[in-house]
């Protein structure tokens, strides 16, 4: 017979609002086992805790059943004064969720009532088969891998090798960097891009404690947190960095001088032996394999004969390595939706002279490829009239992504204010549905615009067709005056919506860890885990969690690193208890458990158990309590009912069952 | 409801938007769009376009269909927009400078409006004060609606509103001669 509490929780009118919490607490005096029940205002506040912790000892409860919350919010905490204020193991709790899936969900007292008795009831009866469990110590490894190396990764990365701990970034472009040194000026302080990240770049190359793994990419990750086995695949760049000096010369001599170039947004071109910009971290040059005629048709070589150090290696191969790490950063960015192929109506890329904002940020630059003038990509000539069209993508959740892509209201405001400045007299058009700009001096930046002379009309371009004259003629709503308008534009700019990268699902499966609807990395919670996953030991840094611009990005890398500091601090951490089992006295070694096991977690060994006084060698499933997430797919899929999940064993479930079904 | 080239209305409208700007001290491009004035002002109901209506025109350069509203003639410069406005925008005089645009050139929306202005200003020019009487009588004989309001008159009188002979503010002969003053440096606004 155990002594069961029942702790009812008003949580203000969250729960009693539409729950009578003494109707409960009366309600649970009658159940099986219930030594005491009663309520209060709030149980996870100090005089909520000392209460429970008050009536255990008062009526020697030895199994505490709380009616509050969801468990994710508040378990720990109540496990927490379990264990450090009373003698109970904090395993001998159950919460009631009587709070999102019941009083939430409903409006009326007389439907949430009945139903938070029966999720009490069957509560206490799980409880009852409730048994203690202890942690064990696991140790950590103190290294951490940042996949990406774009501003996110490369701030993660330095924030954790400046505490200490070593680092490995793995990028799959040829250098890290990722966008922002593509892009001209950043809002709204309008300081260069490039000038502000290329020292970071070289901060990580230069930094004694960072390892940079360009060309590479993650193939599989094993283990658990603190003891990560990650498989690194770093492609083959068929030069050999330890000779080469990054003179360049391979560059300068080599004949393929036609593929477009990806850093300048396919507006220049580049050779096939070839950094993609002069600041690139590595700085040396990789060979594009697709376009090289000595690696595609075995002739050429010019470059291994120009070279100076003998450092081009056309044997070249990939290596793969594995090694351990503590923790994971996933920092892998985002991509700008594919327009071209989405929006007929804007031309689908027929019309030169319609780019997207990063062509912008490019066309702009002074590095780029017109180095720095504004001129239209089909004739040269300076566009007098430009239009820019914000949430082309965003916001469209029929032919785009239905979120708002958050950064394109603010460098929409900024390519006109540039657009401004550098053709004098220049007419801008910015078409909108609504100006979003929460950030420090975000609005003063766009109200500036405004002064500056941009015309703002609320409404999207409905269609942009190009006349004989070269004049691009769009056609939209002013929804403010109530006119359909139209502008003869020379050049018009699309902010498009930012979108995960190709490969995010794939990596989501190698790392174990889930994507949201829009296919970006779920953080644990939206408000209160914002950089953590669901998968211990994995953390999110910057647009690979969502859209967001480079201060929020820059912000959330660093509160990543913190996390992953304070774990790589710790000698060990506590170990989860709630995992898989197997009375090896009912095992018959058939491996299904090893085929369903999402983390490979379970294993076949040989054992010599003791069978009817007798000493016998079979095979038997083993779990890595390490490994094992406690996911409960094994006790499933265990035909012989030898698996059973310690903390939800199966006895508890069929008590929970047949409380409710009972009632 | 309308259709506009802004490429050609930008060339069109730089003129009469400069001046307009000028004569009001109003810079349109402040305006962004919330519509506190409109809510709270009036006349905004019964005209055509309310207020933020004519400063988005302006800000589009649909400086045609501008000076064709009736809404820069019916507002009262009461001011409620005005001291509501988050940008601090004088829309009275902003309207004003409108009417005073259409009337230089003898193109006012309103006609009767801009008798009123006139009738008005003649007014006070002459005395000093506005006198409520000699108004209702041009402004009714100008106009031919001759017994617009009389019906009020009685108890106008009672209250005396009507008695404009009776009062001489001791400020009346500076004023004049400020009107006068103002008036001929405009060219004269007939």
């Amino acid at each position: 017979m155990s002594r069961i509490g029942v702790f009812v929780c008003h949580c203000g009118t969250n729960i009693a609002g539409t729950v009578d919490v003494e109707a409960v607490a009366d309600a649970a005096r009658q159940m099986p086992n219930v030594a005491y029940a009663g309520t209060n205002k709030y149980m996870c506040s100090a005089q909520g805790q000392d209460y429970i912790v008050d009536i255990i000892k008062e009526h020697n409860l030895d199994r505490v059943v709380i009616a509050s919350c969801s468990p994710r919010m508040h378990e720990r905490l109540f496990r927490k004064v379990l264990a450090e204020k009373t003698d109970l193991n904090p395993y001998l709790l159950e919460v009631a969720n009587i709070r999102e899936q019941c009083s939430w969900v409903h409006k009326d007292k007389q439907i949430g009532t009945p139903k938070a008795i029966n999720l009490v009831a069957m509560a206490v009866a799980k409880a009852d088969c409730d048994t203690q469990l202890f942690t064990h110590e696991i140790p950590v490894t103190k290294r951490a891998l940042i996949i990406g190396g774009g501003i996110a990764g490369i701030q993660a990365a330095l924030d954790i090798a400046d505490a200490g701990f070593p680092v490995t970034i793995v990028e799959r472009k040829t250098t890290i960097g990722g966008k922002m040194p593509m892009l001209d000026k950043t809002f709204p302080t309008l300081d260069c891009s490039a000038c502000i990240s290329t020292p970071k770049m070289s901060e990580c190359e230069a930094h004694p404690l960072i390892e940079i793994k360009t060309l590479s990419e993650v193939e599989k990750v094993e283990g658990y947190i603190g003891n990560f086995d990650v498989t690194i695949r770093e492609k083959a760049k068929y030069i050999d960095y330890d000779k080469c000096t990054g003179c360049g010369m391979c560059e300068t001599k080599c004949p393929q001088k036609k593929i477009p170039s990806e850093f300048n947004q396919g507006m220049s071109t580049r050779t096939a032996v070839y950094k993609p910009f002069p600041q690139a971290v590595p700085s040396k040059p990789t060979i594009d394999a697709d376009h090289c005629r000595m690696l595609t048709e075995g002739k050429c070589g010019v470059c291994a004969k120009v070279c100076p150090t003998g450092a081009i290696d056309y044997q070249d191969v990939d290596r793969v390595t594995t090694e351990r790490y503590g923790a994971i950063v996933l920092a892998t960015g985002y991509e700008l939706i594919d327009w071209t192929r989405l929006y007929g109506e804007y031309g689908g890329g027929r019309y030169a002279d319609v780019i997207s904002g990063l062509q912008f940020e490019r066309l702009v630059n002074a590095s780029g490829p017109t180095e720095g003038h504004i001129l239209r990509p089909s004739d040269g000539t300076e566009p007098k009239t430009m239009v820019i069209v914000k949430c082309v993508g965003s916001r469209d959740p029929h032919k785009g992504v239905p979120y708002c892509s958050r950064a394109c209201c603010m460098y929409g405001a900024k390519h006109a204010h540039q657009f401004m400045d550098k053709v004098p007299g220049g007419k801008c058009f910015v078409f909108y549905m609504d100006v979003r700009t929460p950030g420090k001096n975000y609005d003063e930046f766009y109200m500036n615009t405004l002064h500056e002379g941009a015309r703002y009309i609320r409404g999207r371009i409905s269609k942009i067709t190009r006349r004989s004259d070269g004049k691009l003629v769009c056609l939209g709503e002013d929804t403010l005056s109530g006119n359909v308008v139209e502008v003869d534009a020379d050049m018009v700019v699309l902010e498009t919506a930012m979108v995960p990268p190709e490969g995010a699902k794939k990596l989501a499966q190698t790392v174990n860890t889930q994507l949201g609807p829009e296919g970006f990395f779920t953080e644990a919670h939206p408000k209160l885990r914002p950089v953590e996953t669901n998968t211990g030991g994995l953390y999110l840094a910057g647009t690979a969690q969502g859209p967001k611009d480079i201060p929020d990005t820059v912000a959330q890398a660093g509160a990543a690193a913190a996390k992953v500091i304070g774990l790589l601090c710790k000698q060990s951490i506590e170990s989860n208890p709630m995992v898989a089992h197997v009375d090896d006295s009912k095992c018959s070694g058939c491996g299904a458990c090893v085929d369903i096991c999402p983390y490979s977690a379970v294993t076949l060994v040989e054992k010599t158990l003791r069978e009817n006084s007798r000493k016998v060698t079979r095979t038997v499933a083993q779990v890595n309590e390490g490994l094992c997430q406690g996911c409960g797919a094994c006790t499933v899929a265990c035909r012989p009912g030898a698996s059973d999940l310690l903390g939800f064993n199966d006895e508890g479930i069929m008590r929970e069952v047949e409380a409710y079904a009972t009632r | 409801m309308g259709f506009c080239n802004l490429s050609e209305l930008e060339e069109a409208a730089s003129g009469p938007l400069s001046e307009i700007a000028a004569a009001s001290g109003v810079d349109v491009k402040e305006c962004y769009q919330c519509g506190k004035c409109a809510a709270g002002c009036p006349v905004a109901a019964s005209a055509d376009v309310d207020c933020r209506g004519v400063i988005r025109l302006l800000q589009i350069g649909d400086v045609d269909r501008v000076l064709k509203l009736q809404m820069p003639w019916l507002c009262l410069s009461c001011g409620v927009c005005l001291a509501r406005c988050p940008q601090n925008i004088d829309l009275p005089a902003l309207n004003t400078a409108i009417c005073r645009y259409e009337m230089k050139r003898g193109i006012a929306a309103e006609r009767e409006g801009e008798a009123f202005m006139n009738i008005f200003l003649d007014n006070v020019e002459a005395k000093g004060v506005s006198d409520e009487t000699m108004l209702a009588m041009r402004y009714n004989l100008q106009t031919g609606h001759l017994f617009q309001d009389v019906a009020n008159s009685p108890r106008m009188l009672s209250r005396g509103l009507l008695s404009g002979d009776g009062y001489k503010p001791a400020g009346a002969p500076d004023v004049k001669r400020m009107v006068h003053d103002i008036r001929k440096g405009e060219g004269g606004a007939e």
